[in-house]
């Protein structure tokens, strides 16, 4: 059994935490955020886990890292004591009469970056057969098969369950950087040991490591949450759109999240006028049903991301950082876990996505 | 590769022809790579989704763009009114530092046309204020007349509607621009789809060519980056070396000296 601090709780921290306690070790958790988690990204998002789709509009990359993770989800999700639900019939990429050139592009792409029979195309009547109130508005759809969504708020409902109980978890003020001599200080201040007592510390803040990570932005996105009684898509739903695509993801009991928008900001103001119009047409014109939603949450939140967009593991001379999950922190979180406990675990296996770490 | 001659726009020389967006691209990484390769020393970028913060500590997307050490053009983008342009315009002064302005005022929603009317009076507006107005406008001779004696000295026709791709689609009323406003500088900004576009618009006379589309939805941005920047100069070299007239009976490259001449009349 190791000792291990994990500083940070959103979803990379508490997926983490929780992955060393799996296997064994003794976990401390310091973070700013309160347990439940309301000030992280990962609370917030549509909790997508969508290889192809999210590859289409970035590399052939984030398909092979979230088919790992594909692979790992359920399994996961299995070990829980409660069940979270996890949907993976698909996703379906449709696209209004007026945006059909957009659809084309995406076609386009999707050829380029994944290998052939990674989606099949539905015409009105195959659509229908996916998605009955799909097919009065659309005439046709892609439909990438391999594709999930999970409820996010359940996990982090069950993830503190379980972490508050198997570990020492402390809240603290913002830490704006760490070095060796903070961390001696914030291990003494909540945990009264030295840091020097840990195997390991892991960085997991997200955003608020900007101080440590150089090339580390932030990337704001709006979502709505609806409950919609008319509406029941079984699918993840992409709707094509010249700024951004909207997704829709499906949550238990005819709830759904609408996000879109990727904003090069660190701006954490609430929703705009703008993008609550936007998402709110966009809800509107997938089916007239969600006319008479009523709206449950509209919520901001900033993405941490790197230059590449890409997730990393850096080893720093106190310890690890697991940053740079960008609007993928669903899609990437449990494969590079998996890896970086491979690493922690002197490589037992081969690293898989190692091209990415600093280590 | 021989590079086509200097420019002069406002008070800047430049070597590069290609003004260049920041928009659409899968990541900054792939953005600054295609930036690199275009080889553009202008780059355009619109105020309301890059924001510089007041402080400008964090903010890593901005400090991306200024390492870049390219003059930055910001823009108008998504205005429907002179005064929201003004507006817009006036803080972009005072958060990017340049007095420099691509002004897009637009008129329709859905091929985002530029509203000549409101361009002109927000273009008096902002020269009055000493901005150094690059106007994004239709290929209309009197509207481009208009904004050279509002005192302009670049102009930005566009090719087709922002985002198309469809290349010049009105030549002939871009030529009439190279011809009837010769002192003027001229960038055709918008519809640009394919190199070739730009070599006919280089071809045509014109000084440069602003584009973001193009290469930020090619397959691979930085290759077609690269694409656009040689075609660029390639254009300007032969608008440079003089293109040589069209006519209509084939005439040998070789000659033919013991064939006498006018053999097919004999």
């Amino acid at each position: 059994m190791k000792q291990y601090l994990v500083i940070g709780s959103g979803l990379i921290g508490r997926l983490l935490s929780w992955r060393l306690t799996q296997a064994g070790h003794q976990v401390d958790i310091l973070s700013s955020d309160d347990k439940q988690g309301t000030d992280s990204a990962g609370h917030v998002a549509a909790a997508m886990i969508a290889p192809a789709t999210e590859a289409v509009s970035a590399e052939a990359k984030v398909n092979e890292i979230g088919l790992q993770s594909l692979q790992l989800w359920p399994q996961w999700l299995a070990e829980l004591p409660e069940q979270v639900f996890y949907r993976d019939q698909g996703t379906l990429v449709v696209a209004h009469a007026g945006d059909k050139a957009e659809m084309a592009r995406y076609q386009r792409r999707a050829d380029h970056v994944l290998t052939k029979h990674s989606y099949q195309t539905l015409d009105r009547q195959q659509l229908a057969e996916q998605e009955q109130d799909l097919a009065d508005n659309f005439e046709n759809a892609m439909l990438f098969e391999n594709e999930a969504c999970l409820d996010n708020r359940q996990l982090y409902k069950s993830l503190t369950k379980i972490l508050d109980k198997a570990c020492n978890w402390q809240q603290c003020a913002a830490i704006e950087q760490i070095t060796e001599s903070v961390l001696e200080q914030l291990c003494q201040q909540h945990f009264s040991k030295s840091a020097d007592g840990y195997d390991q510390v892991i960085d997991c803040r997200g955003n608020g490591a900007k101080a440590d990570i150089a090339d580390l932005r932030s990337v704001r996105g709006e979502v709505i949450r609806v409950h919609a009684p008319e509406v029941s898509f079984k699918h993840c739903i992409r709707l094509m759109h010249p700024r951004y695509p909207f997704y829709l993801a499906p949550r238990p009991n005819n709830e759904y999240v609408l996000g879109a928008t990727v904003v090069e900001s660190d701006d954490r103001s609430p929703v705009s006028v703008r993008s609550g119009l936007e998402l709110m047409s966009a809800l509107y014109s997938l089916h007239k049903g969600f006319g008479e939603a009523r709206i449950l949450e509209m919520a901001s939140h900033c993405r941490p991301g790197l230059t590449n967009n890409m997730p990393t593991i850096k080893r720093k001379t106190w310890g690890f950082q697991l940053n740079g999950f960008y609007r993928h922190g669903y899609l990437f979180g449990p494969a590079i876990i998996n890896d970086f406990l491979n690493i922690l675990d002197n490589n037992t296996q081969p690293v898989m996505f190692g091209e990415y770490y600093d280590i | 590769m021989q590079q086509a001659s200097t420019w002069q726009v406002y008070d800047q020389t430049l070597q590069s022809r290609l003004f260049i967006g920041t928009a659409l691209y899968s990541s900054p990484q792939v953005m600054m790579d295609a930036i690199k390769a275009s080889g553009s020393q202008v780059i355009t970028l619109s105020l309301r989704r890059q924001t510089p913060t007041k402080s400008n500590s964090g903010d890593q997307f901005w400090q991306l763009i200024q390492s870049l050490n390219c003059h930055l053009l910001p823009n108008t983008a998504g205005c429907y009114s002179a005064k929201e342009a003004v507006k817009t315009a006036r803080l972009a002064r005072e958060l990017f530092q340049t007095d420099w302005v691509k002004l897009e005022v637009l008129g329709d929603s859905y091929n985002l046309q530029p509203d000549p009317f409101a361009l002109l009076e927000a273009t008096k507006t902002l020269i009055a204020e000493g901005f150094k107005v690059f106007p994004y406008c239709t290929d209309d001779l009197v509207l481009c007349q208009k904004l050279a004696d509002l005192g302009c000295e670049v102009l930005m026709p566009w090719g087709a509607p922002i985002g198309t791709g469809k290349g010049l689609i009105n030549p002939y009323a871009l030529e009439t621009l190279r011809e009837r406003l010769p002192e003027m500088t001229l960038l055709v900004d918008a519809g640009i789809g394919k190199p070739s576009d730009a070599v006919q618009a280089m071809e045509l006379g014109y000084d440069g060519i602003l584009l973001n589309t193009a290469v930020a939805e090619a397959l691979e941005p930085s290759l077609m980056a690269t694409a656009f920047s040689q075609a660029i100069n390639a254009g300007r070299l032969a608008y440079e070396a003089g293109v040589m007239p069209e006519r209509q009976q084939a005439k040998p490259s070789t000659p033919t000296l013991d064939q006498p001449i006018w053999q097919q009349n004999v």
